[in-house]
């Protein structure tokens, strides 16, 4: 048998050598093996995808773990976005909260005709007996000393002092303010002081024969012309009549937020262009009363 | 029986050249595919040295026509390479059985050499030249493979009395 196959070895080669280069210049020049090649190809596809298997299944067992990698990056990622939007999500409600004031601020004002600018608090000062704070309005705004300044619940105080950007807000409890105000109640009229920051109201100069009792709101009366009138300013929560002093003691609890509200509202009062005019007819009257005085005297001493 | 014994050894014989054809195709990185042997035409050089009555010209032939397919080279380039190299495999076997471990692996070294000079120049005449030195890497690291391989092929052929 092996000498058969060596004897037309040479015979073999030179068939397969010619096979082998008519292929090659058919395949070369022509497409027409193209369906035998893809033939071929579809047989040996089960080598190629076999030889893959291995490949494969790594590829696969990586990218689990690669996943894995992944999710834990992912995570991380993940978590330190949540942790920013949350602190997002709390300056929203912060931001939700001041709208909320704002709006009930403005709706204070809904039945006012007159003109309303909305404020700032920048800075507060409530140190012993001064109750204040800095207002991001100032001259350039025409704001105006005496302005009364509104609170979204009741009255906060008035403007004591300008500046071309700020202005100075002086609250109702500062020891230095002083609040004409009526009962809503019964009509008495009367003044209501501040004792001093987070300290109550008291309202003055109430003989203990006065009809005054606790729960009665105190609002502006408007006379003084420097607040308008009809704006709640706070509710007795205590009297105490002093046995030998001719006045009561009445405590007054604020409305307004005084400590809480961080945006204020700048009332520019219509009564108030009538402050000039009016105390111009307070000094007339003043002096009338002067002359009045010193005639019933002269005629008291003429008279003998 | 004997039958038998021609065709356990036909299919031992063609289960080698399945596997051989698995390793040329296994994918590989791009970097190291200039380091892979000729495993193909190692395995037909083995099996027309080993039993040249078995193995011969028509078998190489059409290893050299499947490397093509698989390649998708030009049908016939790499089937007339293996084609001329089984026939001085075949022409030689004698003096290849004798000679010594280092003298077998130059022989490798030769017929693969001439082998990719074959398809380095039919490559020229019918596509394009392989233009790094990387494509004749192959013949250092089959020669250098040859042990294995012979080595392999041996102990499956007289474990499974290939004849």
């Amino acid at each position: 048998m092996l000498f058969n196959h060596n004897q037309y070895l040479g015979l073999r080669v030179t068939f397969f050598v010619l096979l082998s280069i008519i292929f090659m210049v058919v395949d070369h020049r022509t497409p027409e093996l193209g369906t035998l090649r893809s033939l071929m190809s579809d047989a040996t596809a089960p080598f190629q995808y076999t030889a893959n298997w291995p490949l494969d299944l790594m590829n696969r067992i990586k990218s689990n773990f690669n996943a894995k990698h992944e999710l834990i990056t992912e995570n991380t990622h993940l978590k330190m976005q949540n942790l920013l939007l949350k602190a997002k999500v709390q300056k929203m409600l912060a931001i939700q909260k001041e709208n909320t004031s704002l709006k009930a601020l403005l709706k204070s004002t809904a039945g006012l005709k007159d003109k309303v600018a909305v404020a700032q608090l920048l800075a507060v000062n409530m140190e012993g007996y001064v109750a204040q704070a800095v207002l991001d309005k100032g001259k350039k705004e025409n704001v105006y000393v005496g302005q009364p300044v509104l609170g979204s619940t009741g009255i906060m105080g008035q403007v004591v002092q300008v500046n071309r950007w700020t202005s100075r807000l002086m609250l109702i409890t500062d020891t230095r303010s002083a609040v004409p105000v009526v009962d809503e109640r019964t009509g008495l009229r009367a003044i209501v002081i501040g004792t001093g920051p987070f300290r109550p109201l008291s309202l003055i100069n109430i003989p203990d024969t006065a009809d005054v009792a606790v729960g009665d709101v105190l609002a502006t009366s408007g006379l003084g012309l420097r607040y308008p009138e009809g704006y709640p300013v706070g509710i007795v929560i205590k009297i105490r009549k002093r046995t030998g002093q001719q006045f009561s003691e009445i405590v007054v609890s604020p409305t307004a937020h005084l400590y809480r509200d961080t945006q204020v509202l700048l009332l520019w009062h219509s009564r108030a262009k009538l402050m000039k005019e009016a105390s111009e007819e307070l000094e007339n009257m003043k002096q009338e009363n002067k002359d009045m005085n010193q005639q019933i005297i002269d005629r008291v001493r003429d008279g003998g | 029986m004997v039958g038998d014994g021609i065709f356990r050894s036909r299919m031992v014989i063609l289960i080698t050249f399945v596997f051989a054809i698995f390793l040329s195709i296994f994918p590989i990185p791009t970097w190291a595919l200039w380091f892979q042997p000729a495993w193909v035409l190692l395995f037909a050089i083995y099996w027309i040295v080993a039993l040249p009555h078995r193995v011969g010209i028509a078998t190489a032939w059409f290893l050299g026509f499947m490397v093509d397919i698989l390649n998708g080279t030009t049908l016939g380039e790499h089937a007339l390479a293996f084609t001329l190299i089984a026939y001085l495999a075949a022409k030689s076997f004698r003096q290849f059985r004798m000679s010594s471990g280092w003298q077998q692996m130059m022989s490798v070294a030769l017929f693969v050499g001439l082998y990719q000079l074959i398809v380095f120049f039919l490559e020229g005449v019918t596509g394009s030249v392989p233009k790094t030195l990387l494509y004749w890497l192959p013949i250092l690291t089959s020669m250098l493979v040859w042990p294995l391989v012979f080595v392999t092929l041996r102990h499956i052929r007289r474990r499974y009395k290939v004849i």
